[in-house]
């Protein structure tokens, strides 16, 4: 029983798919308050579930302030070790999908503290493209620019944003969460939220503006 | 397209999914008519997700098994984050300017409840580069080195009257609340070590065949495999070392220098003449590394040194400096080959 969708969401570019609408993937609110209820009461079964749900989406939004995988694992792990260590008291009034999300932002953000290279990193990050990821099969010459090439200057711009910004931006286009949810998760007003989104947005196309050739 | 009039608010609606049916209805057809705002658009619903040369395919099963692991010790809640393993030279190299490989203790609590099902098994596990405090309900304490897994068999350790049996491999630190009623008995593949009201230090990895024993205060017996013989090898007393090889035969040395045998209970790595074949197996442990010795002679080097939180480029640096060693590292791997013969002098 998967209360949420399981799998993430991934691009497969070599196809070109249709994109289809997607749907807001929040569960039932009830369904939801059982499910900690049961994990509260020890159910080992309800707890993996949980973990199964949320394993790869977590690990991947980690890995995007750690970079290394084995780090963003053992941090997703912590978080969710945690919770079954005090789940006699666990009680994620914000949602459990917002309380996730803000665990994995508080390990990661505190692990690069905890290295004391938290600077640099951001630094590294705002300057350097990173390296190209999504590598793509060759489009049609009528399609224009190379996918690759979209998905490097996508990348490069979300990664300039401040974290913060960053942070609401994957939750609203990754995750599908409504602005309330991503204020649950970072702890900030709905009103703020938007204001974030509107200056990735604004950002975003600046900085894509000048592909038109 | 003309990537100056994108709508941003409009793609951002649609991705989000934010929008009534009829309205997303509409924005699926609009997005679906450029090839190039179809792709946009798929690459933001990627957005955040790691690039293909950092991505990796997360095996769930393998990590929900790790999980259950480490919740079957379910007060075992810290892990090291400063341990680093990957592909990532550059951070890394960063990360060991700033970073001391620290080794996280976890305390851990065992319940009282637990005597409601004490016929479990229960079974406490660190990993490397992590040490563990489990604190028994009979008071005993037993400090877990790196890499080292206990066992305490049907609940043995708790019920009045019948003998305390623990199973280790690897390292342990045990302070034992002797009673003269209830011995403590801790099992290892070689042998079986009893308190005579005790802190001693056992230590059977598997890499490094039979055991040692190392007695802190008190007074403790050594058995031999098959435990069923009924008399002990030998007897320890305070300062006493014992080495009971896979063959069988014990050795007995008197007068070691207990504290540094017990540095890392207190996060400490000490070597006291220590072969270098023993101590490549320790820094692995404690540092989560690989360390390869080229040549075998190597092995046969010795090293004293203590090493307090020092971060393991120091650490190599050392032992290079002291032992004579050429040092090669990458990343996790590190390689030990001789160093320069000394010139021949005539």
């Amino acid at each position: 029983m998967h209360l949420f969708a399981v799998s993430p969401w991934r691009p497969t570019l070599s196809r070109a798919p249709q994109v289809v609408p997607s749907s807001g993937s929040l569960a039932p609110d009830a369904a939801e308050r059982e499910w900690v209820a049961r994990i509260r009461l020890g159910d080992e079964a309800a707890f993996e579930s949980l973990f199964r749900a949320y394993y790869v989406r977590l690990c991947d939004f980690v890995q995007s302030y750690v970079r290394s995988p084995d780090v963003a694992e053992e941090l997703v792990q912590t978080v969710f070790l945690r919770i079954w260590v005090h789940r006699a008291t666990w009680d994620p009034t914000i949602g459990v999908r917002a309380y996730l999300f803000a665990a994995c932002r508080n390990r990661a953000l505190g692990a690069l503290k905890h290295e004391r290279v938290v600077e640099r990193v951001t630094r590294r990050a705002t300057r350097e493209a990173l390296p190209l990821g999504i590598a793509a099969a060759p489009m049609g010459p009528d399609e224009g620019l190379q996918t690759s090439e979209l998905a490097d200057l996508l990348r490069e711009a979300v990664n300039r944003l401040p974290e913060r910004r960053r942070v609401v931006v994957i939750l609203r286009w990754q995750q599908q969460m409504s602005y309330a949810e991503i204020a649950r998760v970072l702890g900030i007003s709905v009103k703020t939220v938007e204001a974030q989104m509107g200056r990735a947005l604004a950002f975003f196309r600046r900085h894509l503006a000048h592909l038109g050739r | 397209m003309d990537w100056n009039s994108i709508d941003w608010e409009r793609l951002d609606r649609f991705v989000a999914g934010r929008a009534s049916p009829d309205e997303m209805a509409a924005l699926a057809a609009w997005v679906n008519s450029d090839p190039e705002l179809r792709t946009l658009a798929s690459l933001m619903r990627g957005v955040g997700q790691p690039s293909r040369a950092e991505r990796r395919d997360w095996d769930v099963g393998a990590a929900w098994q790790r999980l259950r692991h480490r919740m079957a010790g379910p007060q075992l809640t810290l892990l090291s984050p400063g341990v680093r393993r990957g592909a990532f030279t550059l951070r890394r190299a960063l990360a060991a300017a700033a970073v001391l490989v620290l080794l996280v203790t976890a305390s851990l609590w065992i319940f009282a409840r637990w005597r409601a099902d004490a016929t479990t098994p229960r079974s406490f596990a660190t990993r490397r580069s992590q040490t563990a405090v489990l604190e028994l309900p009979d008071g005993s304490r037993v400090t877990l080195g790196p890499a080292s897994s206990l066992r305490f068999s049907d609940g043995g350790v708790l019920r009045i009257g019948a003998s305390r049996d623990v199973y280790l491999e690897g390292e342990a630190y045990l302070e034992v609340k002797h009673d003269a009623t209830r011995p403590f008995r801790v099992h290892t593949t070689a042998g079986l070590v009893e308190d005579v009201g005790t802190e001693f230090l056992v230590s059977a990895y598997p890499e490094t065949p039979g055991m040692r024993v190392v007695v802190a205060t008190g007074t403790v017996a050594l058995y031999g495999r098959p435990s069923a013989a009924r008399r002990p090898l030998l007897t320890l007393a305070h300062g006493d070392l014992a080495e009971l090889a896979a063959s069988g035969v014990a050795t007995l040395t008197h007068d070691v220098d207990v504290t540094s045998y017990l540095a890392w209970t207190r996060g400490d790595l000490a070597f006291d003449g220590t072969r270098l074949g023993d101590v490549a197996p320790a820094l692995e442990r404690w540092y989560d590394v690989e360390i390869r010795l080229s040549d075998s002679l190597l092995a046969e080097r010795r090293l004293t040194a203590t090493f307090r939180r020092e971060s393991l480029s120091q650490v190599l640096e050392l032992l290079a400096l002291s032992l004579n060693v050429r040092v090669q590292r990458d990343g996790r791997t590190v390689v030990l080959t001789p160093g320069p013969q000394p010139r021949r002098t005539p």
